[in-house]
């Protein structure tokens, strides 16, 4: 059987993301299952996840991944709220409308809960900062949720942002949550 | 002669079956007219008939056209109006939208009461889609056609050229402006 180099670069990427954890808390964080693993590269890099036969049922496999890792995140695995954070970059780049409603509503109380880890999580990865603000600012004002809040979190929140983050993401995010696409 | 006989019987049932076959999967269509920031989504079945305000966000606009829906549950929304996963039909994977040859695989018709409960998706009030989404069976399957259209108002029409042509000579020559 022939396996195209792109599967191979997939399975190695998704290998590493089994084995890999994020060094501040290595000894708390489970490690992704690797279908998981997988399947969010293969998202990420625009193919069709290999472990479903049909759209409609990849199209449930984003669901249960975002509920999967959402409740493990929730539940304080460090590097399950990583791979949370990762799948909703995923949905604000490929504007998977189901997705970002479910972070919109679901990322500011998993922000509340534990605002360290997550900030944590963001200065180690940078890159997912803008999606994830993004994703905390939509909390206010969607779904019926009053739009009042954004000052007072924006109040409360921004010298810890501040602190958390280097200078330049730490600006842009709360201009993000300060100012709403 | 018997094995003609034989021949015609069975080509008989086999017409028979694909045709029951094919009355036992229902299809149903959701229209959603848009005009100006609103639409309105219809659908008939059976005693169904629902005309209903729909909205959607204004940055993210699924085009125009035709797609496959399928009645479905959103497995990451626990607020479904019957208590379990929220109700939904999903509009299948690549649907362009904004016009720019952009698509995503996330859109859905759900529940909702305004523009602020859409990414992109349309939304309208969930016990109509309730009702709508209790109508359609089987669930988990392509048998819906969305048809997406943008409603274009004519207003009056250009003045021809003899209309014109006709008041000039009345006036006796062009106006001086």
């Amino acid at each position: 059987m022939r396996v195209s180099p792109l599967k191979n670069a997939t399975i190695a990427i998704a290998v590493c993301m089994t084995v890999s954890a994020p060094s501040a808390q290595a000894q708390d964080a489970v490690p992704i299952d690797a279908g998981d693993a997988l399947e969010l590269v293969e998202m990420l890099i625009g193919q069709d996840p290999s472990r479903y036969a049909t759209p409609l049922a990849a199209m449930h496999g984003r669901a249960e991944l975002y509920t999967k890792y959402r409740d493990l995140a929730q539940q304080g695995d460090p590097m399950a709220q990583r791979v949370w954070l990762l799948l909703g970059d995923y949905a604000v780049q490929s504007v998977d409308a189901s997705l970002m409603q479910s972070y919109a509503a679901d990322l500011l109380p998993a922000y509340a809960q534990d605002p360290k880890a997550l900030l944590a999580a963001l200065k180690d990865a940078p890159w997912l900062a803008p999606s994830t603000c993004r994703l905390l600012s939509a909390h206010f004002g969607s779904e019926d949720r009053p739009e009042e809040g954004r000052i007072g979190f924006l109040e409360s929140e921004r010298d810890r942002i501040a602190g958390a983050l280097p200078a330049r993401i730490a600006q842009a995010c709360l201009q993000a949550i300060e100012n709403p696409e | 002669m018997g094995k003609n006989n034989h021949c015609r019987i069975a080509g008989r049932r086999l017409i028979m079956t694909a045709y029951f076959r094919w009355n036992d999967i229902m299809s149903y269509t959701i229209n959603v007219v848009r005009s100006n920031g609103t639409g309105t989504l219809t659908f008939k079945s059976g005693t169904v008939n629902i005309s209903e305000t729909c909205w959607w966000d204004q940055d993210v606009v699924i085009d125009a056209g035709t797609y496959t829906g399928y009645a479905t549950r959103m497995a990451n929304k626990d607020d479904g109006t019957d208590g379990g996963k929220r109700e939904g039909i999903w509009l299948g994977k690549g649907v362009p939208y904004n016009g720019d040859g952009s698509t995503a695989n996330g859109f859905f018709i759900h529940k909702g009461t305004g523009p602020s409960w859409s990414d992109g998706c349309i939304v309208l009030s969930g016990s109509k889609v309730y009702e709508m989404w209790s109508e359609i069976t089987p669930k988990e399957t392509g048998n819906i056609s969305v048809v997406i259209k943008d409603e274009t108002v004519r207003r009056g029409r250009p003045r021809d050229w003899d209309c014109t042509r006709g008041m000039h000579s009345l006036w006796g020559g062009m106006p001086s402006f």
